[in-house]
């Protein structure tokens, strides 16, 4: 009861904030653009809409997620509404699962509209109902749920510009992780190739959750593939999560 | 009687994050409140007023010693759902409408929501807010601010209430109102713990009250105590006797006030010894009024002479503004006879 009741104020106050409307307008925006863009591509008209398609979601969603998740937990301190919820018997550890929950039913929204959205212009497009690129789209929310768990940790920890530019970081260094291996062996400095290293071994894969391009170019993504993918996103969701939760749990409120 | 909030032996030390040095010290500070009492928690500003308050709902950890809230620790979540807290500038959230807000509070209590839903009509009731009910609390005046953040105090029916200077903000209208709640929720058998910076309000509705200076506190009495003590003179009100004579008489000094005499005794003057000197001189003894000093003259004589450490309290308490200091503590004020 507590959980859900945090979780649905942390979703009205991002529904009711104009900042996600705006991303959400745009969002869709961009999803319709395909629609007249693709016809522009001679021959790749399928490809670029499956391409911009995807895309945007992916982009558009991991952009509210780092708006609203960077800020979620340093605001309400700095706000100090903090001292509201706080006082009533609320542990902080369900604080920190409510406002993650609250944080990913706005994200899912979202990823639920633009998926709609996205079916109904390629379908349109192709003239076929595509349900390859469904499991491209619960990939790249599996890995908003990753990224949202990340940018609640980075809440607890520092202000949102600076909790924002880390998540990009590791969002970029997560994507680039094979790259990360590649440049360890390249280079003989002993920092450089412990911070690759680091990087390779540590942060999450975030290529493990990008199946574009195999679903677009009809590469077929078995089950058994998906359920990894998932228990991998889910396992680092996990470790960032307790890590905000032990790092909330020392926090004092002057 | 059972005690429903205990400090014992409580500290808290602030040190700077970089260099460890230590920035401020509250404590040791010990006092107990009665269940059913309201009780006052008084200091000037940085005395650590927030401080202990922030440390009984668990905000802030203490460096030493426990508190306790009907037994249990204060920041336990059995305590919290008996307690309810009104912080000091209440911070609600934006987004949400009066009910909105009471039904979250009534969500974290783990209530359910028909529960909810009658404790939200009538707490927008009492606090006059019903025409309020459906407007966002961004739109909210300072003083509705402060009633939307006693009702989400009250919202679990708590035991204890706690409130950090409930009274700051509020027009006299406001302030009255609020001190006829407390004095109900008195009533209702609740312990009010609460600090302020308004003395006479303090001096209305308490029962006891904390002196807190420079971290540690300088006195726990009952409010009645600390006036009795404090009675710095009598005055006796004459007809019948000329100034002239009355100053013959040597009782003190001796003033017209509308027509009558008006002797304010000396310090050693008794007052049946006085009283028998104007009646066999021809006087006619109108009224003997023994003149008290207001709480507020009373909290300034105690911690006067406690001088603030160098730098002073670096801790944002921003909760006393004496108006006293301000230079609000006129004769009318130090001579009050409301409390005869």
């Amino acid at each position: 009861m507590r959980i859900i009741g945090l979780a649905r104020n942390t979703f009205r106050e991002g529904v009711r904030d104009r900042l996600f409307l705006m991303i959400g307008i745009f969002a869709i925006a961009i999803l319709a653009a395909s629609f007249i863009i693709g016809p522009l591509s001679l021959g790749e008209q399928q490809r670029i809409t499956q391409d911009l398609g995807l895309a945007s979601i992916s982009v558009l969603t991991f952009l509210i997620a780092i708006l609203i998740g960077t800020g979620i937990i340093y605001k309400e301190i700095e706000r100090k509404t903090i001292y509201t919820v706080l006082s009533k018997p609320v542990s902080r550890c369900k604080f920190i699962i409510g406002k993650f929950l609250g944080l990913n039913a706005i994200v899912a929204v979202l990823v639920v509209g633009m998926a709609a959205v996205f079916m109904i212009v390629n379908t349109v497009v192709t003239r076929s109902f595509q349900a390859g690129l469904l499991t491209a789209i619960f990939l790249i929310w599996m890995e908003l749920v990753l990224l949202t768990a990340l940018s609640v940790f980075m809440s607890t920890l520092c202000s949102p510009i600076l909790g924002a530019i880390f998540t990009m970081l590791l969002y970029v260094a997560g994507h680039t992780s094979a790259d990360l291996k590649e440049l360890a062996a390249r280079f003989g400095s002993v920092s450089v190739k412990a911070v690759a290293h680091f990087g390779y071994y540590v942060l999450p894969n975030l290529e493990y959750l990008n199946v574009k391009s195999k679903v677009i170019h009809g590469v077929p993504v078995d089950g058994t593939y998906v359920a990894f993918a998932c228990s991998y996103a889910l396992l680092y969701t996990v470790v960032f999560l307790t890590l905000a939760i032990l790092v909330f749990q020392r926090r004092e409120f002057r | 009687m059972e005690t429903a909030l205990h400090f014992d032996q409580v500290s808290k030390t602030f040190r700077s994050s970089i260099a460890g040095r230590r920035l401020y010290t509250l404590g040791p500070v010990s006092f107990e409140v009665s269940r059913g009492e309201i009780f006052g928690y008084l200091g000037p500003n940085g005395a650590g007023k927030t401080t202990s308050i922030k440390l009984a709902m668990g905000l802030l950890r203490p460096s030493g010693g426990r508190i306790t809230c009907f037994g249990q620790p204060s920041a336990s979540l059995e305590a919290r759902g008996r307690m309810g807290f009104l912080p000091e500038h209440p911070y609600f959230y934006q987004h949400l409408t009066a009910v909105e807000l009471l039904e979250l509070c009534g969500d974290m209590h783990g209530m359910d929501r028909r529960r909810v839903r009658f404790k939200t009509d009538e707490l927008l009731r009492v606090t006059g807010l019903l025409e309020a009910r459906a407007t966002r609390i961004s739109k909210f005046s300072k003083g509705m601010l402060q009633r939307i953040g006693l009702a989400q105090a009250l919202i679990n029916d708590p035991d204890i209430v706690i409130l950090d200077e409930p009274l700051s903000g509020l027009d006299p209208v406001g302030r009255r109102e609020l001190r006829d709640l407390i004095r109900h929720l008195k009533a209702e058998g609740k312990t009010i713990f609460f600090s302020s910076h308004i003395l006479q309000d303090v001096e209305m509705i308490c029962d006891r009250v904390a002196i807190l200076s420079n971290g540690h506190i300088l006195e726990v009495a009952r409010v009645a105590d600390m006036l009795s003590e404090s009675v710095s003179s009598v005055e006796i009100v004459i007809e019948g006797l000329p100034n002239a004579r009355l100053r013959n008489l040597g009782l003190g000094n001796v003033e017209t006030r509308a027509n009558l005499e008006v002797v304010t005794l000396a310090p050693r003057m008794g007052v049946n010894e006085a009283v028998t000197r104007i009646v066999a001189s021809g006087g006619r003894v109108v009224a003997v009024t023994p003149l008290r000093q207001t709480l507020e003259d009373y909290f300034m004589n105690r911690i006067a002479g406690m001088a603030r450490p160098k730098g002073g309290h670096q801790v944002p308490d921003e909760g006393l503004q004496m108006q006293a200091a301000k230079g609000a503590s006129s004769e009318d004020h130090r001579f009050s006879k409301e409390h005869i």
